[in-house]
């Protein structure tokens, strides 16, 4: 197996369980920290992971693209993602202590009812279920030939988007469409600092943490819509998302079927963890009378660039979401600097568009 | 637009269930927040769905057929399930776990269970890729250079996937359809029913690709090794050959030489 040396298979089998654990144990706590500088205070600890995921899928946007035109090697892309990950990581954890110390204790959980404990049961069964057929089941999708192929293209030749990824040869061009959405490549950092192989990254270590995620954002949203105290209609509701994913396959294109399918790959980011986020945020506008707090704002720039990082087209469906949200605003009277404010993450998806449609 | 929502909604009874749901929660709920996220929301996204200004787009842009995205704004896990939430709180308490029961099963028959889908197979390893493709890999694998194979076409999408150091004699685009020019043509040898082996090992040695995997029961005109590549190992259902000619030292070896 690539990357462990020459031993025995045991041995090699040995050292890659090894480092996949080693890279859950780092990966997980550092996303979360990166994700506590964007966490609210009513929110529960889990949204860090998903807001760690946004913003380290924003910078590696940022990053990424720039260096990608420029024809700059992976290895560059790897290290200034490291530090500006190591800073975030770093404030992150400072706020987290700070929060702990400031906070009080924290108030007792009301004992659960039997018919709450069923439902969450129901649910944790339902959703370790579909962890254990994301790890242990292959699904064969065609366009993994490219997207993971390109990841790990990159991860071994160091060049990002030269080589084309079916057969190997050197590119005449760059293809652009994906320069811009080079969700590949973040995939790639995360296969090169932590040596497991990017196949048994993305097809067995990153589907189970993305499924998480999304159920975590369902359970957010559960809050939002029948009260963060009402435990056994939200259980019910988590129970009844579990199963609408595992039944959503009439086609090969609904987000149900790209959350059990496809969790490795841009697109499923986009339909299943940054659009439900920007729902989720909205509803949040909504409830606070389209008042904006900077940390929203913050979110909303690094979904912004997160939604661009997974597809191009991102850049459409985001600034959509916005719309909707600003047309809302506008027809309740709300304040127009928060209408506008509200519109300034859209400058990322236009400018991206801008320069892919004069570059290609 | 009626295409692309057919290509999404399949059947079509999860798509009608979040209509269904939508109303339903429209006149479930009172002026406020959640109404705005679960029923105005969607409203708004199918309105822009169903906007005839996409037709003019649909006929010009190469992409048209994805379309279907647009739908992902709306969030049918959430508007349905909440809508089901509702419908069973509606009922008495001593009916909710009967009611809830229903909310279940109308999920189970309007949609389809994801792992009845023939793709999901168990996984023979972490990267989940064929094992035999893992091991004509790592055996045909040259330190130090890259080697160009000939897979069959059902597992080329997993070479490279697992070993980048393996080059392919032609790619997936030739299942794409979309005019790409590849690197060969071989694949279209090994399209025919009965294989022409003198021509397919004529344009092998053409684009440099000393390895050949072929399935055991390939029908061919002449076994590969009257043309010179000799069998080398089987793999599962798959054999392998190697040119006799191939050099298959590194090129540093081959430009010291």
């Amino acid at each position: 197996m690539a990357g462990c040396g020459h031993g025995t298979d045991g041995a090699q089998r040995y050292c890659m369980i090894l480092r996949c654990v080693i890279f859950v144990a780092v990966f997980l706590p550092a996303t979360a920290m990166i994700g506590y500088n964007l966490k609210r205070d009513d929110e529960s600890q889990l949204m860090t992971l998903v807001y760690g995921l946004i913003i380290s899928w924003a910078l590696a946007f940022v990053v990424g693209v720039p260096l990608i035109i420029k024809h700059k090697p992976l290895s560059l892309m790897m290290w200034i993602l490291l530090a500006l990950y190591g800073v975030l990581v770093a404030t992150g954890l400072f706020m987290c202590i700070r929060r702990r110390i400031i906070a009080g204790p924290k108030a007792p959980i009301a004992p659960f009812k039997k018919s709450e404990i069923i439902y969450l049961g129901l649910f944790l069964g339902i959703v370790a279920f579909q962890l254990f057929k994301a790890i242990f089941y292959a699904c064969a999708d065609g366009d993994d030939a490219f997207y993971i192929a390109t990841a790990r293209t990159a991860e071994i030749s160091n060049r990002m988007y030269e080589l084309d990824a079916y057969i190997g040869v050197p590119v005449d061009e760059m293809p652009f469409r994906y320069v811009f959405a080079p969700f590949p490549m973040w995939e790639a950092v995360l296969a090169r600092v932590s040596g497991v192989h990017t196949a048994t990254l993305a097809h067995t270590i990153l589907p189970p943490i993305l499924i998480i995620v999304t159920y975590i954002l369902y359970n957010e949203i559960s809050k939002l819509l029948f009260g963060a105290e009402n435990r056994e209609k939200r259980f019910m509701f988590l129970t009844l998302t579990a199963v609408f994913e595992m039944f959503a396959n009439v086609s090969t294109s609904t987000s149900g079927t790209f959350l059990l399918t496809r969790a490795r790959q841009g697109k499923e980011a986009l339909a299943c963890i940054i659009l439900p986020l920007l729902f989720y945020e909205l509803f949040r506008l909504a409830r606070a009378e389209g008042e904006l707090k900077i940390k929203d704002l913050m979110l909303l720039f690094a979904a912004f660039g997160a939604a661009s990082l997974s597809s191009l087209l991102g850049n459409v469906l985001a600034p959509i979401m916005i719309a909707g949200a600003a047309l809302w605003m506008l027809v309740k009277r709300k304040r127009f600097g928060n209408i506008v404010l509200i519109c300034t993450p859209v400058i990322i998806s236009a400018a991206t568009v801008l320069m892919y449609l004069k570059i290609r | 637009m009626l295409d692309n929502l057919r290509d999404f909604s399949g059947s079509g009874f999860l798509f009608i269930l979040l209509l269904v749901s939508i109303v339903f929660l429209g006149f479930r709920l009172k002026r406020g927040t959640v109404k705005t996220l679960t029923v105005y929301l969607p409203i708004f996204v199918l309105a822009i769905f169903f906007c005839p200004l996409w037709n003019i787009y649909m006929k010009n842009a190469e992409d048209g057929e994805i379309l279907y995205r647009l739908l992902w704004m709306i969030p049918f896990a959430v508007v349905v399930c909440s809508a089901l939430v509702e419908a069973v709180h509606v009922l008495p308490e001593r009916y909710r776990a009967v009611s809830f029961a229903a909310a279940v099963l109308i999920i189970i028959i309007s949609g389809k269970y994801i792992y009845s889908n023939p793709h999901f197979s168990k996984a023979e390893n972490s990267y989940h890729v064929p094992q035999d493709v893992v091991d004509i890999c790592d055996d045909i694998r040259i330190e130090g250079r890259e080697i160009r194979a000939c897979f069959p076409i059902e597992r080329i999408q997993y070479v490279r996937q697992y070993s980048p150091y393996v080059c392919l004699a032609y790619g997936r685009t030739v299942l794409l359809g979309n005019g790409y020019n590849d690197y060969s043509q071989v694949e279209e040898f090994l399209d025919d029913e009965v294989i022409d082996t003198e021509g397919l090992t004529e344009e092998l040695r053409r684009v440099d690709t000393p390895y050949l995997i072929l399935k055991h029961d390939t029908d061919m005109t002449e076994k590969p090794d009257k043309y010179g590549f000799n069998f080398v190992k089987s793999y599962g259902e798959y054999d392998l050959y190697l040119d006799e000619n191939a050099y298959l030292g590194t090129w540093t070896e081959f430009t010291d030489n």
